[in-house]
């Protein structure tokens, strides 16, 4: 099972690791410098499948990709220091338990869809601990021990599967407007009501809408840290992996694409209805929209996650490798916001109440 | 000796006591008859059940009213004759002397009512108005005791408790403009009810409306302090993924379809002639005090 790519220093023999500050592939050990290139070179023998391609949405299947179950794990043989490991079949890339040499597992690229691009690394474990602990500040309610108590167990710089989806919506939406004017005469007061059928019927284009690609992973923390900027995107190489782990999708494209879907339809509404203006009120009465012209990309995108235990719970905190977004759930301090509260509404109600007495001495 | 002293006075207080309230020689308290008929209009259980009303209204409200008939007033104006009555004979509650008093004269069948102090303001113009319309078929008709049951006494508890409950005279503005049709003839002043600043009502009312929303304000600063802790939400939209000037409106029809007018009638508030309302008209009585009043004939 020669299915390990380890990427060897070609000076010093020692384990390659990706440098974000660098944007290369760089040697702890000699300093060394390799270029992506170099290494693309190495994995010619990946390319089983053109680069170019992506799941049309019209297509049911895609035949070549290795239907595994989820959970079945592989053994290993680490070729630095012959250490056993064992990984499940979503593992692209980890490193040895043993000796920490990075290792990229081909054997599970091959035979399903290779990605097509991949965003680097650009922050470092440095920028994680200095963003965790600006995420901490000036949060009024937080106790007070959570900074100094929370222990951070874990520390992982992961290349997160995603599907991106590319697409053209094309709404009809009509609504039910009305304008209301108002007039008098000497013994009435009238009120008009006039109501209108507004229609409104377009296309607007959607860019790389994302879907977490790994059913482990929570989506609602991984929507937290969008967007990404996919300009620094670039065409995936495994030499990027080197030194993080990665997983493949364990979502297929077909039932991402619903989670994609009503984010794009609420869009859809969104700007439509934002179109309708000049009108007293605005209702949507029929609204339909449908999706055309849909294209699937899968890609890595990097994502730093810290895993920890306070007072028993576990937090987790993600920061978007590339712009640096940090977010994560923090407790509450209850006393701390009921005593606020209580304190700021006896000084506002106090206030409220010196003004009314001060009306009544005038 | 002594003891024939001591026996002496006190028989002489007894009696004196005892002189005092058979002559029903009234304090400025009310504690007198309150319903005086002259004119023998109503039957003895009439004359109980009325008087126990009137001093119900007393307990409660803390004002006098009293129903005087008679025959005939003695040749005076049947107003002065209510004020002079009123006065001389101690009525009211209080150093502002509160009450009021019906008087009706069966000589020329005619009935006017007199206020003084608080009362005053408790029946305004257009409570008394109301009473005038409530007793009115009643008197015609010779039914004295529903008049004065109901229309008087069964007003003045209404009054007096719509006052004390809101602060304020009542008023009706749909019938103010007719209530004040009588003050035309005669040197009346119109006097609108200022609300004594009492700490106590003040401390009532705007405690709680400052509470309300000094804590609501509160709570929305508070809330959205503890939001900024929670980081991690589910996105609904796609918006930042929209392609910038993709979105391409190809029809934007706007058709109309009905509508329907809502009317309602005005409240005519301020009326052709009275621009007050919920006040009362006072004059000066021959006494040379304040009273309030309306009459008229049946």
């Amino acid at each position: 099972m020669s299915e390990i790519f380890e990427y060897k220093c070609p000076n010093c023999g020692g384990p390659l690791r990706f440098d974000p500050s660098a944007q290369t592939v760089k040697c702890p050990y000699c300093d060394s410098e390799i270029s992506v290139e170099y290494l693309s070179e190495q994995d010619k023998e990946l390319d089983t499948i053109t680069p170019e391609e992506s799941a049309e949405w019209e297509k049911a299947d895609d035949s070549t990709w290795d239907e595994t179950e989820d959970g079945s794990m592989n053994l290993y043989v680490c070729e630095s220091c012959g250490g056993e490991i064992l990984a499940q079949d979503e593992t692209i890339a980890t490193s040895c338990p043993y000796c920490g040499n990075p290792v990229v597992f081909k054997g599970n690229i091959q035979g399903q869809l290779k990605p097509e691009f991949v965003i680097p690394f650009k922050l470092d474990k440095k920028d994680v601990k200095d963003r965790y602990l600006k995420h901490l500040e000036k949060k009024k309610f937080l106790p007070k021990e959570f900074k100094d108590e929370n222990k951070i167990n874990e520390w992982k710089a992961v290349y997160v599967p995603f599907w991106l989806f590319d697409c053209e919506a094309k709404g009809t939406v009509h609504y039910d407007a009305t304008t209301v004017t108002a007039w008098s005469d000497r013994k009435h007061d009238f009120v008009k009501t006039s109501h209108y059928d507004v229609l409104r019927e377009g296309t607007i284009a959607f860019d790389n809408v994302p879907v977490d690609g790994s059913v482990a992973i929570q989506d609602d923390l991984m929507q937290s840290i969008e967007p990404f900027d996919m300009n620094e995107a670039v065409d995936f190489k495994t030499a990027y992996l080197a030194g993080y782990l990665a997983d493949r999708y364990t979502l297929a494209s077909e039932d991402a694409i619903k989670y994609a879907d009503a984010r794009i339809r609420q869009s859809v509404k969104e700007e439509f209805a934002a179109t309708v203006t000049g009108f007293a009120s605005v209702m949507p009465k029929s609204e339909n929209i449908g999706l055309l012209s849909g294209k699937a990309k899968y890609a890595l995108l990097p994502v730093w996650f810290l895993g920890s235990t306070y007072k028993g719970e576990k937090y987790t905190f993600a920061m978007n490798g590339q712009t640096g977004k940090f977010v994560g759930n923090l407790p509450i301090n209850k006393k701390a916001f009921w005593k606020q509260f209580l304190i700021r509404g006896l000084i506002f109600s106090a206030v409220i109440f010196a003004l009314f007495l001060a009306l009544f001495a005038f | 000796m002594k003891k024939k002293l001591k026996r002496i006075l006190s028989i002489t207080a007894i009696l004196l006591l005892l002189a005092i309230n058979l002559s029903g020689f009234a304090f400025a308290d009310g504690d007198h008859h309150k319903v005086i008929d002259g004119a023998d209009l109503l039957t003895a259980d009439e004359e109980m059940l009325l008087e126990e009303r009137l001093a119900e209204i007393e307990n409660e409200y803390l004002l006098d009213a009293v129903v005087l008939t008679v025959d005939d007033t003695n040749g005076f104006e049947i107003e002065d004759f209510a004020d002079t009555y009123y006065e001389e004979n101690g009525f009211g509650i209080g150093e502002d002397r509160d009450g009021a008093m019906l008087v009706i004269d069966m000589g020329s069948r005619s009935w006017h009512i007199t206020t003084m102090g608080k009362c005053i303001s408790v029946l305004s113009d257009d409570a008394l108005y109301t009473i005038e319309n409530a007793m009115m078929d009643n008197l015609s008709n010779g039914y004295f005791y529903d008049a004065f049951y109901y229309g008087y006494a069964g007003n003045i508890e209404y009054f007096a408790q719509y006052f004390d409950e809101s602060g304020e005279p009542y008023s009706d503005p749909s019938i103010s403009d007719q209530a004040d049709d009588y003050y035309n003839n005669g040197d009346y002043y119109y006097y609108e009810y200022e609300p004594v600043f009492d700490l106590w009502t003040t401390i009532k009312i705007y405690l709680p409306a400052s509470l309300i929303p000094g804590f609501a304000f509160s709570f929305v600063m508070a809330k959205s302090e503890k939001n900024k802790l929670t980081s991690v939400r589910a996105k609904k939209e796609a918006n930042s993924f929209i392609r910038r000037g993709s979105l391409n409106i190809t029809n934007d029809r706007t058709r109309y379809m009905y509508s329907n007018v809502v009317v309602t009638v005005k409240q005519d508030n301020s009326g052709s002639g009275a621009s007050h309302s919920g006040g009362s008209h006072v004059h000066m009585s021959s006494g040379g005090h304040v009273h309030g009043g309306r009459g008229g004939h049946f």
